[in-house]
């Protein structure tokens, strides 16, 4: 009988939800790591290993694992760190993701936003420089959730090629393993239009990949949502029949090519659900058209949801998982048709992610 | 040398196995933070920034008295002396 896991990473610690197949009730495991913020979670399935983005305002960001789902944890030996004769300041591990292609291989992301590499499970970190020192840097500038590297994709068909985005940057594409980068913005629009014309400025808040088609990416932008059918070469905009271009999350489903799954917020300033009514949007045409979902989402609401707190399990049909700054965390086992609250309130959630063992 | 305690804040005595304190033998407060990370490598990255420096919102207490880490080199312990880790509070 498979059993889902519902990572959370909170303001105040990681939380393990955990359901069967029919994701009907939830138990909840935690707060682990009470009292630290945890950006991500990545459970690495060869290992049993639970992975976090571990940070405090006081004591600084390190990679952590756990090899029982949450309740001790080991700390990586040499977690990422800028150089210390550096000026850029490493606030947060912000997102972990494993190479699909070498089982010792992960990926940081963190803030200030760089890349950093490990080939030995995470135990010990070296940054990406043809990144992190990339032609463009000194014009980087920072979204309002800092300057921050918080996509990182993995071309599963080529080991040398991936995706990162930074916000508020854009999207750089390596092909050679990372030893160089060029930064695939044709077709965004600057997150400022008083910008000067540049290559850099595009606040780029989610990029995901279909995991059927490495040429196909989505993202959602600080200017609306974006699809590219070329690898990230250019992009086109697909948020016609959304109510709004603005928001932060997105995710693809992991086996219906063309499936994803977004909740537009209001406008820049406000960051909140639309006129107060939570909706999932969900296409099924790879962006084409969209359709608005509220069965039982709360009737008013005036919830955020972040870039990372939005997931989807791998079973049929597809659960998918929203979890909001208050806390709350919604659950769909029906790809998305229905929505019900699971039964808890975390701290802050910062990352939802989902996965399904057997 | 002296034998002295070595206080930590609450978020960190996870990695000393849940203990608010460690007992070393040091000579001075700079040297009891160097007998400190020998014993428990994992606190560096919190304890220390980038840079090499105290973490902006910690301070050093030295049987009660604030100590300048960048400035402690020659300030001498005694047995039984306490070293304190703050982490800075703020709000009510």
């Amino acid at each position: 009988m498979s059993r889902v896991l519902l990572l959370a990473g909170t303001r105040k610690g990681a939380f393990v939800l955990e359901s069967d197949a029919d994701r009907g009730g939830w138990t909840v495991h935690g707060p682990h790591l009470a009292g630290w913020k945890v950006a991500d979670l990545y459970y690495d399935r060869p290992t049993d290993r639970l992975y976090g983005a571990v940070g405090h305002f006081v004591y600084g960001s390190t990679v952590q694992w756990s090899d029982d789902l949450g309740k001790n944890w080991e700390q990586a030996a040499e977690s990422p760190a800028y150089p210390e004769e550096s000026d850029r300041e490493l606030n947060q591990v912000w997102t972990i993701v494993p190479s699909p292609h070498d089982p010792d291989t992960l990926y940081a992301g963190v803030d200030e936003a760089g890349l950093f590499v490990s080939r030995d499970r995470g135990d010990t970190w070296s940054a990406v420089s043809g990144l992190n020192d990339h032609g463009t840097r000194d014009q980087w500038f920072p979204g309002k959730g800092g300057l921050c590297l918080h996509s990182i994709l993995v071309d599963p068909d080529d080991p040398d090629r991936m995706w990162v985005g930074i916000s508020a940057v854009g999207v750089f594409r390596t092909v050679d393993g990372g030893d160089t980068w060029t930064l695939q913005n044709d077709g965004l629009e600057l997150v400022d239009q008083d910008l000067a014309e540049g290559p850099v400025g595009s606040c780029v808040h989610r990029v995901v990949l279909d995991p059927t088609d490495p040429e196909r990416l989505f993202q959602q932008n600080h200017r609306g949502v974006f699809r590219s059918a070329d690898g990230a070469d250019s992009w086109e905009r697909i948020d016609e029949g959304l109510p709004s271009t603005f928001g932060f999350p997105m995710v693809v489903h992991p086996s219906d090519p063309g499936t994803l799954y977004t909740v537009p917020l209001e406008s820049d300033e406000r960051r909140m659900a639309i006129d107060g009514r939570p909706a999932v949007y969900r296409s099924s045409d790879a962006g084409t058209s969209w359709e608005r979902i509220v069965t039982g989402l709360p009737g008013r609401a005036w919830l955020t949801v972040l870039r990372q707190a939005m997931a989807v399990d791998t079973l049929d049909p597809v659960g998918v998982y929203v979890g909001t700054t208050g806390g709350d965390v919604y659950a769909s086992n029906d790809a998305g048709d229905s929505w019900a609250p699971i039964d808890c309130r975390l701290p802050r959630i910062f990352s939802l992610n989902a996965v399904v063992l057997e | 040398m002296a034998t002295v305690t070595v206080r930590l804040p609450g978020l960190l005595s996870r990695f000393t196995e849940g203990d608010r304190q460690v007992i070393l033998d040091a000579e001075t407060v700079e040297d009891c933070f160097d007998r400190l990370l020998e014993a428990v490598p994992a606190l560096e990255p919190h304890l220390f920034d980038g840079d090499g420096d105290l973490r902006a919102h910690l301070r050093v207490v030295h049987n009660g008295e604030p100590v300048d880490l960048a400035t402690s080199e020659a300030q001498h312990i005694e047995a039984g002396d306490t070293v304190t880790i703050l982490q800075a509070v703020s709000g009510g």
